[in-house]
């Protein structure tokens, strides 16, 4: 890691990360596009909570 | 998990209700299917497959074709096929059904408590949660393909079956849309910025690499595909070379076996020949059997009674009249009374020749009388000769016609054509791989001309206030690619020396050398010589041996992770080995050697095998691990002509697998169990 950066952090998107990516796309729907939306919005979240 | 019964209704050849029990006992924990090729081995395999997953293997020809041939022709339209398992103690079954006339196909999991089925939600996702489909390729495994794991230019299928049973799907995804997030938010930085003409430059050449790797990326996922096609193609053809060099074992044999029968209907001439002596010089042995009797009879009478062979020679007779002196050498003439005494003996006497007749002709009845003793077990003797010699032809000739069978439409002069063909296909994934090396290579220089640009973007833009979040999400994006990736090394590195290290266990009791395995790091599987480290020139055998281990190893790597799954890996699975035909390419002795250490690779073993593949040896190797057993018998309404009737041996019991002149088109399950 170049930079710090709070762990607490980390772990709460690798969380949400996580919870995405176990969704079964043939349960959801869900299109890779979808999913890459869940999981910008899941950063953004992480990000506006810290701050 | 462990199967418990498969019940199929009209799914292909298996017309009609049947069902398989497989074993769950943990001691004989081996279910043994036997089958001869085309009755049914690869369609059991596909219907667990397709009851799983709706899934099939590529050997499955046909796959929209699910319901049987001859339910159609009984216009029944429906299919199904029903697996009833066991996972954590409990009872589940899942089953799907099609009706291939409205194109209608059900999928449904309950659970079975006290004979009652509960219904569960979304089968798939239950299923999925019992063996990842990922996962269930090695599972549910076709032995004749194994070989190929091991084979060149198949880096790529090691890899991904380590990683499918890592379960490392998940971070592996997780890693692609980070980065495509990340790509983002740098293009967010650098649309953020558009009174900055040097950032625009900037962004621009990171766009310009984007496209063009973007463009790179699906060339090289196209040259993949084509590189798997040609591997794939190449599998074809080298199986088909095998069973063309096969077809040449078998016409040797059956040259062989030609002249076997010669020499066979050599010997029975002979023995004819024998035969027509025994008639010429001891048949009326048997024949005179009551006149020589007769014979004996009344010669033992007459010499009883001093008839024979008479008590003075006629000859003698004469010469004493002749000479007129009596033996007492008293003188007489010849009108004389003693003349005409001596003239009465006559009577009585017999001639030299008459003697001599007597003797030959006593000697001949004796000696018929000893033939009536020997010639009956003589004549045995012939005959049973005859009848084993005949017993010898009827063998011989069904081989011939067995080998004749065998290599049906393999012309031997194809040999060359195919091996041509596997040689321009060498070359042709050779040409490919070394352009997918190139394409990488193109790639990851883009990829580091990227990161120039990138930081030189981030440089001009790290005053930019504006920008202060999207830094604080890259932070943190780049912060959890980082993590995913050092968790993903160091798992692959677990997960390669611990298998590596289960073959190596494998290899130590099957191998005929000394070997070792080696799987580095771009999951090249290869074996060794132990003493030199040299890399061996595998046979086929040697592959497919190399291949199974393997496979078997990753079984057992998946049972160890149970439990120990973390957030980014899929816990691992305990689940049968089910395997078609494992020992195809094995000689009897690493067949042998395989069949004792596959019992031990997973908790329940399911090995599907055809007459070559269940020799004695693999048998009396298992002998004791089998819980449960059965035979798929062929049942056609045809005749059966010249075909052969494909009798396997189980145990004691010959058991005939081709049933002519049937009710219907079909194949049976009997079970052999408790037989």
């Amino acid at each position: 890691m170049t930079k710090f950066v709070d762990k607490k952090l980390v772990d709460d998107f690798l969380d949400r990360l996580i919870r995405i990516e176990e969704e079964p796309i043939y349960m959801t729907g869900a299109q890779e596009t979808e999913r890459r939306k869940k999981i910008y919005q899941a950063l953004l979240d992480t990000c506006e909570k810290n701050s | 998990m462990q199967l418990k019964t498969i019940k199929l209704l009209n799914f292909r050849q298996f017309y009609g209700n049947q069902k398989i029990d497989f074993s769950t006992d943990s001691e004989k924990n081996v279910t043994l299917i036997h089958a001869e090729n085309g009755v049914g081995k690869t369609t059991l395999l596909n219907a667990l497959l397709w009851c799983f997953y709706k899934d099939t293997t590529t050997k499955f020809e046909l796959p929209e074709n699910i319901v049987s041939e001859q339910a159609i022709k009984e216009n029944k339209t429906n299919a199904s096929v029903e697996v009833i398992f066991l996972d954590k103690g409990k009872t589940y079954s899942v089953i799907r059904k099609i009706d291939q006339e409205n194109h209608h196909e059900t999928f449904e999991a309950f659970k079975i408590e006290t004979g009652n089925y509960e219904k569960l939600q979304s089968a798939d996702v239950f299923v999925e949660s019992i063996i990842p489909r990922e996962m269930s390729k090695y599972f549910f495994f076709d032995g004749e393909y194994a070989e190929t794991f091991s084979s060149s230019n198949n880096r790529r299928a090691v890899q991904t079956a380590v990683e499918s049973m890592l379960g490392c799907n998940i971070a592996l995804q997780a890693l692609e849309d980070l980065e495509n997030i990340r790509k983002k938010l740098k293009k967010e930085m650098g649309d953020a910025s558009k009174n900055d003409q040097q950032a625009k430059i900037y962004q621009k050449k990171l766009d310009d690499i984007d496209d063009a790797n973007f463009i790179l990326k699906q060339d090289l996922s196209d040259k993949n595909k084509k590189l798997d096609g040609k591997i794939s193609t190449k599998e074809k053809i080298s199986k088909s070379l095998r069973e063309t060099a096969g077809a040449k074992e078998i016409q040797i044999q059956k040259d062989e076996y030609e002249q076997v029968l010669k020499r066979l209907k050599n010997e029975r001439a002979n023995i004819e020949i024998e035969e027509t002596n025994w008639i010429y010089n001891d048949s009326f042995g048997l024949l005179s059997k009551k006149i020589s009797s007769d014979c004996s009879e009344f010669i033992e009478d007459a010499k009883t009674k001093k008839l024979l062979p008479g008590n003075i020679a006629y000859d003698f007779i004469n010469k004493t009249l002749e000479s007129e002196i009596c033996i007492c050498g008293r003188k007489f003439s010849k009108n004389s009374q003693e003349a005409i005494e001596i003239s009465k003996l006559k009577k009585d006497a017999t001639t030299q020749l008459r003697h001599d007749r007597f003797i030959a002709i006593n000697s001949r009845i004796s000696r018929l009388a000893d033939l009536q003793n020997t010639s009956v077990d003589s004549y045995k003797s012939i005959i049973d000769k005859l009848s084993s010699q005949d017993e010898l032809i009827g063998t011989t000739e069904l081989k011939i016609l067995d080998c004749k069978t065998k290599l049906g439409g393999n012309e031997i002069r194809d040999i060359a054509e195919k091996q041509n063909a596997i040689n321009v296909l060498d070359e042709e994934i050779a040409e490919i791989n070394m352009l997918i090396g190139g394409i990488k290579q193109t790639i990851t220089s883009n990829e580091e001309e990227y990161s120039d640009w990138e930081r030189k973007l981030e440089k001009r833009l790290k005053h930019d206030k504006n920008l202060d979040n999207v830094r604080d999400m890259l932070s943190v994006l780049e912060a959890s690619k980082e993590f995913l990736e050092i968790e993903l090394s160091n798992y692959r590195e677990e997960s390669r020396i611990s298998i590596k290290s289960q073959v190596d266990d494998i290899l130590k009791i099957t191998a005929r050398r000394n070997y070792h395995s080696s799987i580095d790091e771009t999951f090249n599987l290869n074996m060794h010589y132990s003493d030199t480290d040299q890399v061996v020139a595998k046979s086929n055998g040697e592959n497919q041996l190399l291949s199974l281990a393997f496979i078997a190893s990753l079984v057992r790597f998946s049972a160890d992770r149970r439990g120990q799954s973390n957030k980014l890996l899929k816990p691992g699975t305990m689940a049968p080995l089910m395997l078609d035909s494992p020992f195809g390419q094995l000689d009897p002795t690493y067949q042998e050697s395989t069949a004792n250490f596959l019992p031990n690779s997973s908790g329940q073993v399911i090995l599907l095998l055809s007459k070559t593949q269940g020799a004695k040896k693999v048998l009396d190797a298992l002998n004791g691990k089998i819980g449960e057993e059965c035979v798929l018998i062929s049942e056609v309404t045809a005749e059966r002509g010249e075909k052969p009737l494909d009798i396997i041996d189980v145990g004691s019991e010959k058991i005939t697998c081709s049933i002519y002149e049937a009710e219907k088109d079909r194949t049976i399950i009997r079970s052999l169990t408790g037989r």
